[in-house]
């Protein structure tokens, strides 16, 4: 090491983010020494709309928070309107957001393995994942009408159903998806070049990931057994989750995560299909939301929390969104430190940042 | 899960912090609400499944002391509030000097000033003299 420092900046633009974000990476001949993130160039304020849209309306502005986890945000915000109001959604409801909740863990966790694939150059491997998420993308549309916003989630319950004769077919056709995603997974966790540039890279030790907050198969990459699903909001209760959890605590095992997560996705989805409760899909919702709620949901890169305040209003007074990616930044700094300047595109892209979610 | 809010002074934040950090607590968030007259700012922390927060008054400018000592994670969110808010953290493990988030205009969530009432005087002169500029109407008042 020849002691002499040089500030290299990384972002907003380059070619392995779909979004911005900049990190001035401060390095030593190859070495990261310190990187310092900024954010704030696709800040929207969404939040701020709050109190000038309906309650029921804002369900929707909550959905395009983000484009990859839409669902999630939707469901988390009609959950929180629900927990202030005190009402009981319909079982089947409960069951239908649970399901398409898994939907979307499945489309972006597909997604990240092809952007990973793709930023390493290896682009068979990205259109091999990118195929199969379409069969993904496919069955949102058939259920919902939207691919990327479904629009399906609504305060008191959701706003469309699926026959239980089209459930049987989901059912069926995920077991052929599954039979491709084995194949592809394969390749992620036993190829040569992807294990060269991630086993041992980004180190992020358990107590780490754990003080710095930490979520999403990000802790679980690191040993964390944290999942909120555990605490069994929705239909979770019901069909029982297990935080699926690896040790390396390096950019391999967040990779390893991922493609098992993808497994388990598919595993509750053919429970909740043959445990789908017949019956109403929403109830009628009366009154205006007062009080406060801290409202919580496992979405594909982790803990989502969304905090409702209302006045009794159809307005509520504030919301306030804290997203996985936002949470991950100061974890990604400490895996960046000490790694080689080749590394860092792939590490920062093993947080999978989403960072149009994160600045809202 | 539970959801428990504590109050707490600004003086004991920095002791609730470490308490809950050696009981095993992780920060999972810190909310500013702006409230009456002053602001909620709530920091908010996660045991297995349980949620556990404490919320300190504020009133605006107020300076708050980091708790980025104990939770390395805490400069994100003491950054945001700062540049949504126009609060500043004393002691923070990175400060962005107010450049975290861009914001168009400074400290956009920062509880907007009623505007004044518009007063419209009536005049002899059929509300010629009230639409003048106050500078303009006053020279003519002396004249």
């Amino acid at each position: 090491m020849t002691g002499r420092r040089t500030v290299i900046p990384f972002g907003p633009q380059h070619p392995v983010l779909p979004e911005p974000i900049h990190l001035d990476l401060v390095v030593e001949d190859e070495f990261v020494v310190e990187a310092i993130p900024s954010i704030g160039y696709v800040h929207r304020g969404l939040e701020s709309l709050v109190d000038r849209r309906e309650y029921a309306d804002f369900v929707y502005l909550a959905e395009r928070i983000c484009g990859i986890c839409s669902f999630t945000h939707s469901s988390t915000f009609c959950q929180g309107v629900e927990g202030l109001m005190d009402i009981e959604i319909p079982a089947r409801a409960n069951y239908l957001r649970t399901m398409w909740g898994e939907y979307s863990r499945l489309h972006s966790h597909l997604l990240w393995l092809g952007l990973f694939a793709d930023s390493l150059g290896f682009e068979s491997l990205f259109y091999n994942a990118w195929k199969i998420r379409e069969s993904i993308l496919n069955e949102f549309e058939a259920t919902t009408g939207g691919r990327v916003i479904q629009g399906a989630c609504k305060v008191g319950g959701v706003c469309r159903d699926v026959s239980n004769e089209f459930l049987s077919g989901m059912d069926k056709r995920l077991d052929d998806i599954e039979t491709e995603m084995q194949e592809m997974t394969k390749v992620f966790l036993s190829d040569y070049t992807l294990k060269k540039r991630l086993v041992g890279k980004g180190i992020l030790k358990p107590d780490d990931a754990y003080n710095l907050g930490a979520v999403g198969p990000v802790a679980r990459g690191s040993g964390l057994a944290m999942d909120v699903r555990t605490s069994g909001y929705l239909a979770y209760g019901d069909i029982g989750v297990k935080p699926v959890t690896t040790s390396g605590c390096d950019g391999y095992a967040r990779c390893e995560v991922r493609c098992k997560e993808l497994f388990q996705s598919a595993d509750l989805i053919h429970k909740i299909i043959v445990a789908m409760p017949d019956g109403d899909i929403a109830t009628t919702v009366k009154g205006n939301p007062d009080g406060e709620y801290f409202s919580r949901s496992e979405q594909p890169r982790g803990e989502v929390v969304h905090y409702l305040r209302g006045n009794g209003t159809k307005y509520l007074a504030q919301l306030r969104v804290r997203t996985p990616t936002l949470t991950n930044l100061p974890s990604l700094v400490v895996m960046l430190a000490g790694a080689e300047l080749a590394d860092v595109p792939q590490l920062v892209l093993t947080i999978d940042p989403c960072i149009g979610c994160m600045e809202r | 899960m539970t959801m428990e809010i504590i109050s707490v002074s600004l003086a004991d934040i920095a002791k609730a912090a470490v308490d809950m950090m050696t009981r095993g607590w992780r920060l999972v968030v810190i909310t500013c609400t702006a409230v009456t007259e002053e602001y909620d700012i709530t920091y908010s922390f996660a045991k297995d499944n349980d949620l556990r927060h404490y919320r300190m008054t504020v009133p605006e400018g107020e300076l708050i002391p980091s708790i980025g000592a104990f939770y390395g994670g805490a400069f994100v969110y003491e950054n945001e509030i700062h540049d949504l808010y126009g609060f500043t953290f004393t002691g923070m493990t990175i400060d962005f000097g107010g450049t975290f988030i861009r914001a168009a205009v400074p400290y956009p969530f920062r509880k907007k000033e009623a505007p004044a009432p518009k007063i419209t005087k009536v005049t002899s002169d059929g509300g010629k003299r009230a639409n003048q500029k106050p500078a303009d109407a006053a020279k003519e008042d002396v004249l």
